[in-house]
Formats: C-alpha cells, sequence, structure tokens
C-alpha cells in the first residue's frame, strides 16, 4: 500500500510542469524515505532527478518500495483538474497496475477521484557521483530564467564563466552576441535575492539553451537556484522545493568537436 | 559539423551466446567428455581405476614393485563439487540492451535546421537563425551525453551463472599468476613443515595450487620407482583423474611454491580441485570453509591404503 498526501496540490503541479518539457514519461520510485525520480531525455543529454521526502508530506506511506511508470501528459491532465487549493492523494496497491489521485476540496465538500493506468518503463538509471564542484551560483531563479531566455535569442548555447567578482553569461549568433554579468551580492539583505558565489577555482563551460530553458521551468517551485560546475563535468542546476525536497537538472557541457 | 554516435541504446533485448565460458565450465566438470590432450600413451591399470574411484571407506591397494610411502588421491568430493556450476548452463541469461535512435532524436543532433524549426515551435528561440549561419562560438560544439560522465546503473546483484564465471575467471587468473600470498611455512613437531595461514579465507577462495610436474601414468611410475629408493625424499605424487585421464602432479623436487607443503588430514580445511587453464589441469586447493588467520591448512591425501598407513600413521588422522 503506498499513500501519499500533500495538502498544497499546488506543490505537484508545479513540479510536473518542471518536468515534463523534458520527459514524456518517467518512473516514480516510492520507498519508506520518499519518492525518487530519474530520468534522461531523449537526447541523454539531461538529467531530471526530482526527490521529494516522506517527512515532508502530509501524509505517507509507504509498505513495500514501489516503482510506478507514468505518462506525464496524462498525468499533467489530471493534475489540472485540481483545484488551486486543494489536497492531492496519491494512491497505489501493493502490486497494482493504476494509481489514484484525489483530490479534496478545503472543506471536504467536493471529493473528485482519478485513476491512471501505469506503465511498465524501461528506463536507465544513472548513478551520480559525488563531486566537489569548483564553483556554486546561487541566484533568484527568477533571474536565471530571464538570462536564459534572452540570451537564448542570440545563440543556441551559452557560455557561463564564473569567476571570483561574479559569473558572466554569454552567447554569441547571427544577429550579434550578448553578455550578461552579474556581480556578488555586497550586502545579503535577503538571501533569495542574492548571488553568492562560493569559488575553488574559475570555470567556463558551454551549455544548449534549449535545455536551460526547459529547466528554468521549475522556477515557481523555489525563488533561488543554484548553479554547480566544474571543468568537464555536467553542470548541475538545482531548485530547493520547499521543506519537501528538491529537483536537479543535470546537463552535459557542450565540448570543441575535434573532427573540426 | 553535427556528427553524433547514435549507437543509442533500447529496450531490445538480445541474447548473447558466450561459447568460450559455456565450453570451458563444460570441460572443467564433465568427466566423461573424454578428449585426450596428452600425446604420451594412456595405459589404464586395474588397480588404479579402482584406486580413484575410493573416498572414504579404505580400499587394499595392490601394490607391485618397490611401494612408495603415500600418494596423494584426489577424492571423490570434488567432483560433486565441481558439478555445480553446470547448473543453468543452457539458461543464458546475459543480455545486451540496444536503444533505437527514435528519429526525433536524430533530428536533434543532426539536423540543426530541423532543430531550430522545433525551437520555434517551443517558442523557445522565436528568432533564431537557421543552423547553416552559426557562429563560430557555437559551430564546432556539440552536445555530450550525460552518459559519457554518469555510468549507468546496472543492479550489483548477478545471476548464479554470473557468479559462477566470474568466480571461475578469478580462480583461472590465480592459477596463471601462481598466487600464494597469505600463507607461510611454519615447522611443526613431529609432522615437519607445514602451511600457516596469515590472512582470513572464505569458504570457497582459492588457497593454494599444488605445483609440480604435471605427468601422465607412466612417468609417475617410473619415478615413483626412482623416489622410493631414498626414503627420505617423502612423496610429493599427487594422482588425479581428469575428464577420464590419468595425471599425477610431481612436486618432489624442492621449490618455493607452498602448494607442496600443505600437510594432510582427514577433516582438512582445505579441499582440492582439478580446474581446466588453457585446457591444461592445474590441481587447486580451495577452503572447504571459513579459515580464519594463523592456522594451519590441511587437505585430505585420499589415501586410505593399509600399506601407506602402515608406513605413515598419520594418513589415518
Amino acid at each position: 500500500m503506498f499513500e501519499a498526501r500533500l495538502v498544497q496540490s499546488a506543490i505537484l503541479k508545479k513540479v510536473l510542469e518542471a518536468i515534463k518539457d523534458l520527459l514524456t514519461e518517467a518512473t516514480f520510485d516510492c520507498s519508506d524515505s520518499g519518492i525518487q525520480l530519474q530520468a534522461m531525455d531523449n537526447a541523454h543529454v539531461s538529467l531530471v532527478s526530482l526527490n521529494l521526502r516522506s517527512d515532508g508530506f502530509d501524509k505517507y506511506r509507504c509498505d513495500r518500495n514501489l516503482s510506478m511508470g507514468m505518462n506525464l501528459g496524462n498525468m499533467t491532465k489530471i493534475m489540472k483538474c485540481a483545484g488551486a487549493e486543494d489536497t492531492v492523494t496519491m494512491k497505489a496497491q501493493d502490486n497494482a497496475d493504476v494509481v489514484a489521485f484525489m483530490f479534496e476540496s478545503k472543506n471536504q465538500e467536493k471529493v473528485s477521484d482519478y485513476e491512471m493506468k501505469l506503465m511498465n518503463l524501461d528506463q536507465e538509471h544513472l548513478g551520480i557521483p559525488e563531486t566537489d564542484y569548483s564553483c556554486i551560483v546561487k541566484m533568484p531563479s527568477q533571474e536565471f530564467a530571464r538570462i536564459c531566455r534572452d540570451l537564448s535569442q542570440f545563440g543556441e548555447s551559452m557560455a557561463i564563466s564564473c569567476t571570483k567578482e561574479g559569473v558572466k553569461f554569454s552567447s554569441a549568433g547571427d544577429i550579434g552576441s550578448a553578455n550578461i554579468k552579474l556581480a556578488q551580492t555586497a550586502n545579503v539583505d535577503a538571501e533569495e535575492e542574492a548571488v553568492v558565489i562560493e569559488m575553488q577555482e574559475p570555470v567556463s563551460l558551454t551549455f544548449a539553451c534549449r535545455y536551460l530553458n526547459s529547466f528554468t521551468k521549475a522556477t515557481p517551485l523555489s525563488a533561488q537556484v543554484q548553479l554547480s560546475m566544474s571543468a568537464d563535468v555536467p553542470l548541475v542546476v538545482e531548485y530547493k522545493i520547499g521543506e519537501l525536497g528538491h529537483i536537479r537538472y543535470y546537463l552535459a557541457p557542450k565540448i570543441e568537436d575535434e573532427d573540426n | 559539423m553535427y556528427k553524433m554516435d547514435i549507437h543509442l541504446r533500447s529496450g531490445h533485448r538480445q541474447k548473447k551466446l558466450d561459447t568460450t565460458d559455456n565450453q570451458k565450465q563444460f570441460l572443467n566438470n564433465l568427466e566423461d567428455q573424454f578428449s585426450c590432450t596428452r600425446s604420451s600413451p594412456r595405459r589404464q591399470n586395474g588397480f588404479d581405476q579402482q584406486l580413484f574411484k575410493t573416498d572414504e571407506t579404505p580400499v587394499a591397494v595392490p601394490v607391485n614393485g618397490p611401494p612408495t610411502p603415500h600418494r596423494i588421491n584426489m577424492t571423490r568430493t570434488d567432483s560433486e563439487d565441481s558439478e555445480k556450476p553446470n547448473a543453468g548452463d543452457n539458461t543464458n541469461t546475459s543480455k545486451i540492451f540496444y536503444r533505437e535512435s527514435p528519429s526525433t532524436v536524430l533530428d536533434n543532433v543532426q539536423n540543426p535546421a530541423k532543430k531550430s524549426l522545433k525551437k520555434g515551435r517551443r517558442k523557445l528561440n522565436p528568432n533564431n537563425t537557421d543552423g547553416q549561419g552559426l557562429l563560430k562560438m557555437t559551430a564546432n560544439r556539440t552536445n555530450h551525453k550525460l552518459t559519457d560522465y554518469f555510468p549507468v546503473r546496472r543492479s550489483v546483484r548477478k545471476c548464479k551463472r554470473t557468479v559462477l564465471e566470474e568466480q571461475q575467471r578469478d580462480m583461472e587468473n590465480k592459477v596463471l599468476c601462481q598466487v600464494q600470498d597469505g600463507l607461510k611455512i611454519q615447522e611443526f613437531i613431529g609432522k615437519g613443515r607445514g602451511i600457516v595461514t596469515t590472512r582470513e579465507f572464505r569458504k570457497g577462495d582459492f588457497v593454494v595450487e599444488y605445483i609440480g610436474d604435471l605427468i601422465d601414468q607412466n612417468m609417475a611410475k617410473k619415478r615413483e620407482a626412482e623416489y622410493a629408493r631414498d626414503h627420505s625424499t617423502g612423496c610429493y605424487m599427487y594422482y588425479f583423474k581428469h575428464r577420464n585421464q590419468q595425471y599425477c602432479v610431481d612436486a618432489t623436487p624442492e621449490s618455493d611454491k607452498l602448494g607442496r607443503l600443505v600437510n594432510h588430514s582427514r577433516n582438512g580445511n582445505l579441499i582440492a580441485r582439478v580446474i581446466e587453464v588453457g585446457s591444461i589441469p592445474h590441481l587447486v586447493l580451495t577452503a572447504k570453509d571459513d579459515v580464519p588467520r594463523g592456522v594451519e591448512v590441511t587437505y585430505d591425501y585420499g589415501d586410505r591404503s593399509r600399506e601407506s598407513i602402515r608406513n605413515h600413521p598419520w594418513l589415518a588422522l
């Protein structure tokens, strides 16, 4: 028996919005410790890693480990049926082939039940090693989304260079080039609005804008985003989901093609 | 410009048949799959046949010619032991996964023009030019896959077959390298040298190989007669039968190999097995149970003949 209850269904909606751009289907691995999801996009360039801790739910029960393969498009359709103030409960039997979503309005006047068929997904799991990143940039998530959107107008790729002074985002294309520099915030009043850089050594990496733009779909989940970079390893873009957990995106850098 | 390996992997499974490994196991275990690998003539002696079937029950050995003090015979138990890996041979479970390349992926990575069209639809990049005119900065960069950086995690649980294959391979390697670590020679009062562990061995572990000259029966007879003349030599002739062929490992000449110095005990903590490495049989002493460090390792020489026991009372121990 699996049962997870969230008073704010909006969180689940936002989580779904944050992943459905990259993934069409994914397996939710439910265990005693919570719900995990890890999946790569079709091209295997990026990876989504979602972690929702059991203690972050308002009620959580998972007797046996359970993997639920879901079509995210269909799940979105169901989640759209939930009101903004509704409480959502996900339920599944131990060897079930369906998952049930129950939405309850605030004063229990309306209870809606939806069932969705589960899928058997043969997905590869990646072992992500613990890495000490050379640069960790914390910045307002809105700001990051804005930068990604703006720079993707100029080119397919975006370079992110990080030094002690600040972080520079740059892009170039037919119409010209774009550079955005963010300096480290001197006085940190509100932590979420600050740009904070922890740097061991400077890093400069190039990434596909397309994927970064997809990552920024998680912006509504958190006011702050954390970018972790090291030379020649994938970038990590992390959004915290309140007390519930986090969503991390991994993106392989673009590398000079030796053939050219 | 946009080159990318399209060896994407899909859920398609294909069975792989690893014939060499299969053969190895078969060869190792099936005694009745007889094929003579040695060129020397083989002579069957009635008494030897009887001798090698002996187990616990003492069998009188008709000894003709000068008796050698004792001989080491492969006990029967190991053949039962070595039959185990055979199980599940026909159920080949190793699979390779291929992932077909969905056309969308192809389009995305190979055709920049199409890619930009896609982007247009996504409204991420409304003013994007088509891929032909990319500037230098982006032109010669390709998206790398995440799988180049992070290993695909497979279950660490292995099927029995894989485990056995690994054990076999490991043991072959140790035989080839003549591994004999974790052991030392120690002098025992009353029985001379023996081998003592300096580390723990787990049940089934390779401990040491009984290294000597691999000879056939005729040669063994000649040498035995020769050795019998000098009573100080002791006997290091290990007789065994492998795939219906009678062999003997003669370790009589003094060497730095430890396998020849392992003493006898009817309730030893080692067990001898024959494993084939490169179609040559090798005698391997493996741990019968977990062996702690600092204890003497022994195995059953298998010689129960009255003659031998009379000469060497310790064989009855």
